[in-house]
């Protein structure tokens, strides 16, 4: 939590975000959904979920971008939660991620 | 101005432990449960999504507990079956390869309906993207039993 709260007021998030934003392009989506992404990941969920009512999309982005934020956020506390369980934190981590993205692009691809 | 930064989150890092306070009844309850013998029983509701995924019924328990209430529930209780010492390091990891994709299917479904889409939708495709990536972590991590 220290981490992430000085990374946030530090003015971090915003930075990481505009640098995703244009491979957002390749999800549908516009550059400030990678705001969505960043901040459901670094600061919590329902952040998250905030940032992508705030954002105006069509049905088919916030369906995009709903499913690849309940598929991979809370990168650090849960990571930290499943570390602490005793489980491989990478391998748990490396498929919410890669699972995000693929999904993400398999949506952008199928839905209408 | 930093030091204030760091104030903050180690203050809101001290809310989210003392906000975990309903571990403790949580745990006596899966005791009770448990002794009880519920356990065997919601093992053997989850045996169809355990097998493919060569997870023990051990495993049960801790799956449905991530998959209603959350994963900081669920991990609570994959941290008591981890040092009864019932699943492996292995295990562990394949449970939570699911349980990271496909978790809190109520809460966090009901929320991001609110924001505008289909529920259904969104809980078909995290269960069905969470069995493909634990299946595929069974194959890399767990041998054949």
């Amino acid at each position: 939590m220290v981490v992430v709260n000085v990374l946030d007021k530090a003015g971090v998030l915003p930075y990481l975000s505009r640098a995703l934003g244009p491979a957002m392009a390749l999800l549908g989506l516009p550059g400030e959904a990678a705001l969505v992404l960043v901040s459901a990941n670094f600061v919590s969920f329902y952040a998250g979920l905030a940032t992508l009512m705030a954002l105006a999309l069509t049905w088919k982005q916030v369906t995009i971008l709903s499913a690849m934020v309940m598929i991979c956020h809370g990168a650090i506390s849960e990571t930290a939660l499943v570390a602490k369980a005793g489980a491989r934190a990478g391998w748990v981590l490396g498929t919410r991620v890669v699972a995000m993205v693929l999904i993400g692009m398999l949506l952008n691809w199928v839905l209408p | 101005m930093v030091l204030e930064w760091i104030w903050d989150g180690f203050v809101s890092g001290v809310m989210k432990i003392v906000a975990l306070w309903w571990l403790v009844p949580l745990f006596v309850a899966i005791q009770v449960l448990k002794d009880v013998g519920w356990l065997a029983k919601v093992a053997r509701w989850m045996r169809p999504v355990l097998a493919p995924l060569r997870l023990p019924g051990d495993a049960g328990l801790p799956v449905v507990a991530g998959l209603a209430v959350g994963l900081t529930y669920g991990a609570g209780v994959i941290l008591q079956v981890g040092e009864e010492g019932k699943l492996s390091r292995a295990e562990l990891t394949v449970a939570c390869v699911f349980l990271g994709i496909c978790h809190a299917v109520i809460e966090e479904t009901i929320l991001f309906s609110a924001g505008g889409t289909n529920g259904l939708l969104l809980v078909l495709i995290r269960a069905v993207t969470g069995m493909i990536f634990a299946f595929g972590a069974s194959r890399m991590l767990l041998k054949q039993t």
